[in-house]
């Protein structure tokens, strides 16, 4: 199973550091040269995962003719923050797609390891039922659950969307995927109300004051992510090298889930890898969660930068979660 | 562990995340207040510093706001005077 292609799609709504220091008291010099980030998108008020991903697939449509809406048998939507709680996304996707009513649509319910479990998990399920032709969006809106004084998670998060076409036919491989949770983190990275342990309607019902406003903000413990990358990935890298049959050296590029610029640094310090074999692609999108890892892929395969290269992507986060796999691009 | 022993782990954390050859502090250094470690260098300073010395700063503690950023603070609790629990008070 391949990756033929990708699209994105960034909102229209870009928020710059001015803002986001006027928001939380955060300095705009810190967030551009340390965090590395200068402008992110947010949806607007009336914007939506659906929206967004639309464009992602429109754009990924537009840009490749050979992509037969006929015949696309999957479509998945990796989100934590769906339009609605039920129904799924992919299936509102499906319909305004006008994909056959023959796909299977389903969501994975995964943060910033969203992309790199969804593709093992397409790739698996596209094998197992003879599928050729399926897409992959990747839609995470934090802005629609961040408090915008909140400066750990509003200078940090930015909202994308992306589309992945998957090919039985051509494009790059996916390899043998290296995997991970650790729950006893779950609570660093979380929204506490709107799901059924506190759901909304206890509320509105009950009419106590069992929640704050804040209680369906997400909230980040920066030191136990930041802890939690640092001591888990090297060792996903090397398991996933392992799997592949593949040294450290053997990689061209290392595109890893683009939390921050200062935590990419300090990982690829940590782990001795090459400057120019880990981009940093976040400046004008900010950590775009499950987007993030695509966001790189297409816009390296549009500098043609992939030709023949083994690329490998390592999605962490929410979970606390993680995993790792190799891309190998041919001559196409 | 020695006092000296502390201030030395202290001083190699710090070379790893300033990446400068000398820095200089005491005792009484504040290395927030005195801007030395921004928010972020923070983050590897604990890590450095819990490697090397196998004492864990919990990851629900807010370190600032319990005074372990201070030198002398940090030292107590690293020479085993102090208990992470006399901070939490």
């Amino acid at each position: 199973m391949n990756i033929r292609n990708v699209a994105i799609a960034l909102p229209a709504n870009k928020i710059d550091n001015k803002l986001i220091a006027e928001w939380t008291g955060g300095d705009e010099n810190f967030i551009r040269n340390k965090i590395g980030i200068e402008t992110r998108s947010f949806l607007g008020a009336s914007e939506s995962v659906i929206d967004l991903s639309l464009q992602a697939c429109a754009n990924l449509f537009n840009n490749n003719p050979d992509l037969d809406k006929d015949k696309v048998g999957l479509l998945i939507v990796v989100t934590q923050n769906p339009d609605y709680k039920i129904p799924h996304s992919s299936a509102i996707l499906q319909n305004i797609l006008s994909l056959s009513v023959n796909t299977a649509c389903f969501d994975i319910n995964l943060g910033c390891s969203g992309y790199v479990y969804a593709l093992s998990v397409a790739k698996a399920f596209m094998l197992a039922e003879n599928i050729k032709d399926g897409i992959l969006v990747t839609c995470d809106p934090y802005s629609k659950v961040m408090g915008r004084t909140d400066y750990d998670t509003v200078s940090v998060f930015g909202d994308a969307a992306t589309a992945t076409w998957l090919s039985a036919e051509q494009g790059a491989t996916i390899g043998y995927l290296d995997f991970g949770t650790d729950g006893s983190g779950a609570n660093h990275l979380m929204v506490k109300a709107g799901g059924s342990a506190y759901p909304i309607t206890g509320i509105w019902s009950e009419n106590q004051n069992i929640y704050c406003v804040d209680d369906f903000h997400v909230k980040m413990n920066g030191r136990a992510i930041f802890n939690f990358i640092m001591k888990r990935i090297p060792g996903s890298v090397a398991s996933c090298l392992q799997k592949n049959g593949l040294s450290l050296s053997d990689v061209d590029y290392y595109f890893f889930h683009q939390a921050s610029k200062y935590l990419i640094e300090n990982l690829r310090q940590k782990m001795d890898l090459e400057e120019d074999k880990v981009p940093i692609e976040m400046i004008d999108c900010a950590n775009t969660v499950s987007s993030s890892i695509p966001i790189m892929l297409h816009r390296f395969m549009l500098r043609a930068k992939l030709t023949h290269k083994t690329v490998l992507i390592s999605g962490f986060g929410v979970g606390l979660s993680w995993a790792t796999n190799i891309i190998k691009f041919g001559g196409e | 562990m020695t006092q000296l022993e502390a201030m030395d782990y202290i001083a190699i954390a710090l070379r790893k995340v300033i990446k400068k050859d000398k820095i200089e502090f005491s005792l009484n250094t504040d290395l927030v207040l005195e801007k030395i470690l921004d928010s972020l260098d923070r983050l590897v300073f604990l890590l450095e510093l819990s490697e090397m010395t196998g004492k864990e700063f919990p990851e629900d503690m807010d370190i600032v706001k319990v005074g372990l950023f201070k030198v002398f603070n940090l030292v107590d609790y690293l020479t085993d005077r102090k208990n992470i629990s006399d901070f939490r008070a």
